[in-house]
């Protein structure tokens, strides 16, 4: 791996770190802070998140409704779009708990990243971040394999 | 929008158009097709597609598979990132038809592209589509049942 992936895919993965203390300002310092407009589009905002203001209240009110957070990051891939601005896709498995004595067992998912990063005088910076879950029916589809191969192990397993 | 950045826009609407048209050679046309590294994000797919022949086949099968499609953009957020390098963020509503169950389905995907002018023509090189997180669509579902109030008893 050359030298420009690799520091593209150390903040990816400083980035991907923070969620192990809900370091949301440590997030925020790996995003570009002369980009405009920067876009966050998580999966469980009805929304896109589009300029700083959003971004902020998003961070603060994720500190708000989890109490814990794990992020893990597979199948980090680079692609180098120009001297100066790169696409990183990478698989994310998320485990939250959320807050509240409703919400006793954690809730988990993947959801793949399109990262967009650019070169600054600090490092690579993302500018733009889009999660991407299957959709809801494929969702479905693969939460019916997973109850099959719960209540019917052996035959999961020969098929 | 950036400035310079109508190109990158027209290159995302052309490939929506095409897929209204369901114009094969235009799906095509609108892809950098000398990008081995090309790759397509399909929403209903649990892998990415990467590389022109896999993501033609896709396109393909769709058009194949039904006989209306629609793909309306709400919000268009293009940026022109250089010279020859743009990117798009989108929020595109869709909508497939089998015209022989009359059936229609469709969703909302946020859209996260890049876009390559090569040969002074600007086409795409990489395709996300983001449904929002399965659990809020359900919920926004529930929610829209709810809206409907009882059903009538006859």
């Amino acid at each position: 791996m050359n030298a420009i992936k690799k520091d593209i895919l150390d903040t990816v993965r400083r980035y991907v770190a923070c969620a192990e203390t809900m370091d949301f300002s440590g997030r925020k310092a790996l995003w570009d802070a002369d980009e405009p407009m920067p876009i966050l589009c998580p999966e469980e905002s009805a929304e896109p998140l589009i300029g700083w203001q959003e971004l902020d209240a998003y961070w603060s009110h994720s500190r708000v409704i989890m109490s814990d957070l794990r992020s893990q990051a597979t199948n980090l891939i680079v692609h180098l779009l120009s001297d100066d601005v790169a696409l990183v896709v990478y698989d994310s498995r998320w485990i939250a708990h959320m807050a509240g004595p409703a919400h006793e067992l954690p809730i988990s998912a993947d959801v793949r990243m399109n990262a967009l990063l650019r070169k600054t005088p600090s490092g690579w910076r993302y500018f733009q971040l889009v999660e991407g879950p299957v959709d809801l029916m494929t969702m479905a589809y693969q939460a019916a394999r997973r109850r099959a191969s719960t209540l019917f192990p052996k035959l999961a397993g020969d098929c | 929008m950036t400035d310079g950045a109508k190109p990158v826009q027209q290159a995302a609407e052309r490939f929506w158009s095409a897929w209204c048209a369901r114009d094969l050679a235009a799906l095509t046309a609108a892809w950098d097709g000398d990008d081995e590294d090309c790759s397509y994000l399909s929403a209903a797919l649990e892998h990415r597609l990467v590389g022109a022949v896999d993501v033609c086949s896709l396109m393909h099968e769709t058009v194949a598979e039904f006989d209306v499609i629609r793909m309306q953009p709400k919000l268009v957020c293009p940026r022109r990132l250089n010279a020859n390098l743009g990117s798009v963020f989108a929020v595109v509503d869709w909508a497939l038809q089998k015209l022989e169950v009359s059936e229609c389905i469709g969703g909302t995907v946020r859209v996260s592209a890049v876009v390559r002018r090569s040969n002074k023509i600007w086409r795409l090189c990489h395709y996300a589509e983001c449904p929002v997180a399965p659990l809020v669509e359900l919920r926004q579902f529930y929610q829209s049942v709810a809206a409907d109030g009882h059903r009538t008893v006859s």
